[in-house]
């Protein structure tokens, strides 16, 4: 009964009643549809970075983040071919390389520079990264030859060097002697990366890394290919366990959000809608709250008649909560209709088109892709807010006292 | 038949000691020569780039055999107090600015400079290589013995040194220095210039192959021997000031 009549109560006022559902359509259109465009901005960003860079998980030694800077080397994995083996067998792996993270010196024969970078297993890496060639800004990416070689563009700048050129690579292998290995300067590998990474960056074919290093079969991290990129996290934890239960070497499974670098910038950007969607809606409570305290004000006398034929405090407080939630449960279903609609046809026809950032001549295209948690938090806010704006206008109109507000006029 | 295969025998086993010394021996002599125990030593070292002088440096060298040395920077005043100490394999760079140890690679650059840590601080090699006496051949108008040291293991910094040494009295002239690869990588010549070590060379000139018109010359100009250094020179805890 009380259900019914709070729910018939907040036509009463069809006007007033309609300019609050509609801020908090709007609210919620607002939270649901930011969540959205943040979703696809950050998908687009970890799904451009895992087909070009970095794969959808990573396995390295437990402790090489820990220790790569004072012990790259000892840190690194053993008998890679078998663990790519073992890794390659979990479902949904498409296939995986093995990545050796080298340092050293570089020299055009002439002058010569400290260099960092990474050893590939190419074959295996196009397959893992099938976009990873778009990240080459001239020449080509390493291709069948071991002895090639691609740089970053200013160490190609820096030591003059034009496709086709030679360099001499000098290294401290694994064990402590100095090992050189003469290549073939291919490409110049670019990217979102620093001045200095542009400046130091060496890629080779993983073999001739692991001969650099004297270091067969060992690598850094395991890059891994997955099939399904909304299930990639989970599956990550389910290798993680996997690869717990072998023993052995200790290991650790990072899935893309640990290493894309700056990716947790979309935390930050989470939490901004969600103080944005808390103001919102601090100002939609405001909204439905004056509207119970109007009604409660037209209905003095409604109130006291109820509380003269045996109505109790709790039952007036009761129905004016039951009309709040209700006018919040209706705007959230409405919202999210409408908004989870503007969603769908958004991302249908390819997402909004942004002009081209700074730097760029390429407009920005952003998908809208749904973002359940910001549709499961407005529909909770909208409801919360709205049973909570009408609470103090609720306890006002329970405390009313019958004799009073039937005398009045 | 039987006689000329016991001469034969018998020429094959002797020849290297009719011949002379062996590798072996050569470059253990050379090391006895080299080896300063007691010293203390005051070198200037400079850095050439682009065959110009950039850098200056003096150090006060500290050597108690071939195991505990202790280097001691003078000048330029940047690098003042700045001392590197090695104890058997292991060394360490002191920086007073921050009054701090820290543990160094024998691979490193010695200072910014075309020497690395080990080629400073590391005097005999005979304990890291073994020798192969490769023939005779005249360098520089001196009849030379020619030397192939190869690595003992692969934690020695250079797989290969073609190392040169005067035949007459067993003065190092040169040591080029190889890659696991077989690449040269450094060449050092060693030259004498004054009469600070009676004859010896007193002047290291190092040149890295991968870097042209780049040099570091070390030069000795002081040496007094027989000096007895307190135990504590050569410990690792007294690099640090006390707090």
């Amino acid at each position: 009964m009380f259900f019914q009549l709070a729910f018939s109560n907040i036509w009463r006022n069809k006007r007033r009643t309609l300019l609050v559902e509609f801020s908090i359509i709007f609210g919620i259109t607002v939270i649901v549809f930011t969540g959205a465009l943040t979703n696809g901005l950050s998908r687009i960003w970890a799904i451009s970075s895992i087909e070009e860079q970095v794969g959808a998980m990573q396995v390295e030694h437990r402790d090489y983040q820990k220790d790569h800077k004072f012990k790259p080397l000892e840190t690194t994995l053993t008998d890679s071919a078998q663990l790519i083996n073992e890794i390659e067998t979990f479902p949904g792996v498409t296939s995986a390389f093995g990545v050796l993270q080298i340092f050293g010196f570089i020299s055009n024969g002439s002058k010569a520079t400290t260099f960092f970078g990474r050893g590939l297993e190419v074959k295996a890496m196009k397959q893992t990264l099938p976009k990873m060639e778009r990240t080459i800004s001239e020449g080509r990416p390493l291709g069948e030859n071991p002895n090639e070689v691609v740089l970053g563009p200013r160490m190609a700048e820096d030591l003059g060097l034009t496709i086709g050129d030679s360099v001499m690579v000098l290294a401290q292998t694994l064990k402590g002697g100095l090992n050189m290995v003469e290549l073939v300067f291919v490409g110049t590998q670019k990217g979102s990366e620093s001045d200095y990474e542009s400046a130091h960056y060496v890629e080779m074919h993983l073999k001739t890394a692991q001969n650099l290093f004297r270091m067969k079969d060992r690598v850094s991290q395991l890059v891994i290919g997955y099939d399904d990129f909304d299930s990639i996290r989970s599956s990550a934890v389910k290798l993680q366990a996997k690869l717990d239960r072998n023993g052995g070497t200790p290991l650790k499974v990072n899935d893309y959000t640990k290493t894309i670098q700056g990716y947790g910038i979309n935390d930050f950007f989470s939490l901004i809608s969600l103080v944005v969607g808390l103001v919102l809606f601090l100002v939609v409570g405001a909204g439905i709250a004056n509207t119970m305290f109007m009604s409660v004000m037209e209905r003095k006398k409604e109130i006291g008649t109820m509380k003269a034929v045996g109505a109790e405090q709790r039952h007036i407080k009761i129905l004016f909560l039951l009309e709040g939630f209700f006018i919040g449960l209706l705007g959230a279903v409405v919202g999210l209709i409408l908004s989870i609609t503007l969603v769908e046809v958004v991302g249908a026809i390819g997402g909004i088109s942004f002009p081209p950032p700074p730097g760029s001549s390429i407009p920005v295209t952003i998908p809208t892709v749904l973002d359940m948690n910001s549709v499961y938090f407005s529909l909770a806010l909208a409801m919360i807010v709205g049973t909570l704006a009408a609470y103090f206008p609720a306890a006002v109109s329970a405390r009313l006292d019958p004799v009073i507000t039937l005398r009045q006029d | 038949m039987k006689k000329v295969f016991v001469y034969l025998c018998v020429f094959f086993l002797a020849a290297p000691v009719l011949m002379g010394m062996t590798g072996e021996e050569i470059v253990r002599k050379v090391d006895d020569k080299m080896e300063r125990t007691g010293a203390l030593s005051k070198v200037d070292m400079k850095v050439f780039r682009k065959d110009k002088l950039r850098k200056t440096y003096r150090m006060l060298m500290r050597s108690q055999g071939d195991e505990k040395i202790l280097v001691e920077f003078l000048y330029p005043p940047r690098n003042k107090g700045e001392k590197f100490l090695k104890v058997k394999e292991h060394m360490w760079i002191y920086r007073p600015k921050i009054n701090k140890v820290i543990r160094i690679s024998g691979r490193s650059s010695f200072s910014g400079s075309d020497f690395s840590n080990t080629d400073i601080l590391a005097v005999r090699l005979d304990k890291d290589y073994t020798a192969r006496l490769l023939g005779e051949e005249d360098f520089n108008g001196e009849l030379s013995y020619k030397l192939e040291l190869l690595a003992k293991s692969e934690e020695v910094t250079y797989a290969k040194i073609i190392y040169w040494v005067r035949k007459k009295d067993l003065v190092p002239l040169k040591r080029d220095f190889y890659t696991l690869s077989g690449h040269l990588l450094k060449t050092l010549l060693l030259e004498v210039r004054t009469e600070i070590f009676d004859g010896l060379p007193d002047t290291l000139i190092m040149s890295n192959i991968l870097e042209k018109n780049k040099k570091s010359v070390m030069h000795f100009v002081g040496y007094k021997p027989n000096q007895s250094f307190p135990a504590k020179t050569f410990r690792k805890n007294s690099l640090q000031r006390k707090r």
